[in-house]
């Protein structure tokens, strides 16, 4: 996505820069650990904040946290550092805590001895309402907050709106995980507070929908984003959006795959491909159909509706469609025992990758590379590869890769 | 365990339970209450911190049966009679001067934020630290009252957003009769501090000095 500075960001009625200077004051006066509680009603005004704060504490290490049903408890934060950052200080910020419920904040009162032995700032963002849950469910750890600071905006509603849907319409790209983070949390954020307008635009909170979901999925929380996907063609169904259905069910199609298997994702896929006739869905449809299918012995068609996404991706332009498909062509090929050719493939989607500076992409090129190599017993050559792969997951912040 | 310090060392055994005082009633009355046998019967002795709420249950002269207690109230700043009471409020400057000089507050903001404190030292603590950093915020060398004001003013509005407007009847009658009763609700407003606990020969209570205005402003 783009760098989501808030140039746009309209002159607040009632500025926080009171509440923005006294926590400056805290984070560059504590030298033990404390805590405080940011309010915010307004996504995009609390990114400014945290940007601001990044800027003005450096070199000070700001971490940031976010709920997750997997990661749900805020002390787990510690377990990402290192010793050394345990003892040093560092700003931490905490998102989404209130999506957890009664436990995740009654786990902040189990833990707030261990929340407090390091000498961290931590600041928790919330909502009007998560202030008063923390308060009525945790209230030990609230009760030693050293502050609450509040950064609610105030403007005319149709600014608010306008100013939403400007960032509603943002495209979703991904260079590393905090990326896929940050922009989940602004997105998540903007879902609620779409959600909550009276007259709530459908169309777009089932873009937001879209991207949510797809950001689920990259960070690997499928029944999340199958939830969101799930709703964002119920919504496509009643509005009668075609594309943007065949879209959702594509997307819903890919998360499937991981999580329930191939049947259904091909079922998915062949209900999208009826539904669409923009080349580019088209092309995606068929480049995932093309990757799942080969598996179960359809290699042939398999490679052939690959060639035709990658026809497609060709005519259109699309040089990250293209460089997808070929490592996916390269998979159906070294599955084939067609070794060298699935190695032209990859060396073709690598030199693409490189030119859209996909880090992600030459990761798992590389590594496809890597495999190839150490099936032809070509260790040395393997090593090199799979170790420049290495690097650049380590870019990204793909553990899993 | 006990057993094998006391010969090695020589000593006598104190365990410390810290932490109980955060679990919800319900798993205070499975410890506590249910299981008061078990826990007292250690070979040494022990302090367990214990959720207030407890006190104030119909099952607590179970409790008292198996163990001493001892409640640590707040320093009162006026009696039951709404008549001042001197000691305390010393008690407070005392425990302010030995962490923060007092010569950094301009005025009256301390006798203001001890005010507002009702006493508790928690509450007390936060208001200094926040009219600090408002201080800081201002560039002035010294805490004044506008300072404390707007301390007291944020922690109102942490009060308000707390409390249901179920409450504000409640608070207006325990502000009125200073009893302390077991019911439910009067247990939330101890444990959220809108109400706080005194004693001197009866145990009672009245309405946090931070929340009054408004609990005063919400039941005319």
């Amino acid at each position: 996505m783009a760098d989501l500075a808030v140039q746009d960001l309209p002159e607040p009625s009632n500025s926080y820069s009171n509440d923005l200077s006294k926590l400056l004051v805290l984070i560059n006066s504590a030298r033990r650990g404390f805590w405080a509680f940011a309010i915010y009603n307004n996504v995009v005004a609390r990114e400014e904040v945290i940007e601001t704060v990044k800027r003005t504490v450096s070199p000070l290490p700001v971490f940031d946290w976010t709920y997750s049903p997997e990661n749900s408890y805020p002390a787990s934060y510690l377990k990402s550092l290192t010793e050394e950052q345990k003892r040093e200080r560092a700003v931490v910020f905490f998102f989404d805590l209130e999506r957890g419920g009664t436990d995740a904040w009654k786990s902040l009162d189990y833990s707030r001895e261990t929340l407090a032995s390091h000498p961290h700032a931590l600041i928790f963002w919330t909502t009007s309402k998560g202030r008063t849950d923390a308060a009525r469910k945790a209230p030990h750890f609230w009760a030693q907050r050293s502050g609450v600071l509040d950064f609610t905006i105030s403007v005319p509603v149709e600014q608010h709106r306008e100013l939403m849907g400007s960032w509603a319409g943002q495209p979703v790209e991904v260079a590393t995980y905090a990326d896929a983070e940050r922009q989940l949390r602004l997105f998540l954020g903007l879902l609620d507070e779409y959600r909550a307008l009276p007259d709530a635009p459908l169309e777009t909170i089932a873009q937001l929908d879209g991207k949510v979901g797809w950001l689920f999925d990259f960070l690997d929380r499928r029944e999340e984003a199958v939830s969101c996907l799930e709703e964002q063609i119920e919504i496509a169904r009643q509005l009668g959006l075609t594309e943007l259905e065949a879209e959702a069910l594509t997307n819903l199609a890919i998360v499937e795959r991981i999580r329930t298997g191939r049947p259904k994702a091909i079922e998915l896929l062949e209900q999208a491909l009826i539904l669409s006739s923009f080349p580019m869905l088209i092309a995606k449809i068929k480049q995932n159909l093309g990757e799942v299918i080969y598996l179960y012995g359809e290699s042939d068609r398999s490679l052939n509706l690959l060639n035709e996404a990658l026809k497609l991706f060709k005519q259109i332009g699309d040089n990250l469609g293209q460089a997808n498909v070929l490592k996916a062509i390269g998979d159906v090929q070294s599955f084939r025992d067609e070794k060298d050719e699935a190695l032209k493939s990859y060396d073709e989607a690598l030199k693409l990758f490189k030119q859209v500076g996909s880090n992600l992409g030459q990761a798992n090129v590389l590594k496809a590379i890597g495999d190839v190599q150490s099936f032809r017993k070509e260790m040395d050559e393997a090593l090199k590869s799979y170790d420049e792969a290495l690097k650049l997951f380590k870019q990204v912040g793909d553990n899993l890769g | 365990l006990s057993d094998q310090i006391k010969i090695k060392y020589g000593k006598p055994v104190l365990f410390v339970f810290e932490g109980l005082d955060k679990i919800d009633l319900g798993q205070g009355k499975d410890i506590f209450i249910d299981r008061s046998q078990t826990i007292s019967g250690f070979r040494a002795s022990a302090i367990f911190l214990m959720p207030i709420g407890l006190r104030y249950t119909p099952q607590f002269s179970t409790v008292t049966q198996y163990f001493k207690h001892y409640s640590l109230s707040n320093i009162k700043l006026h009696t039951s009679k709404n008549q001042p009471y001197p000691e305390g409020r010393a008690k407070l400057h005392e425990l302010i001067a030995q962490r923060i000089d007092p010569f950094l507050f301009a005025g009256n903001a301390l006798d203001e934020a001890i005010t507002a404190s009702g006493g508790l030292i928690r509450t007390l603590i936060a208001l200094i630290r926040d009219a600090a950093v408002n201080a800081v915020v201002r560039e002035s060398e010294k805490i004044e009252s506008v300072d404390v004001r707007s301390a007291i003013a944020s922690l109102r509005g942490d009060f308000i957003a707390m409390l249901e407007t179920r409450h504000y009847p409640i608070l207006k009658a325990r502000y009125e009769d200073k009893n302390l009763d077991s019911d439910q609700e009067t247990q939330e407003l101890l444990e959220s501090l809108a109400l706080l606990e005194y004693d001197n020969d009866t145990f009672w209570c009245d309405v946090h000095p931070i929340v009054l205005p408004v609990v005063l402003e919400r039941t005319k």
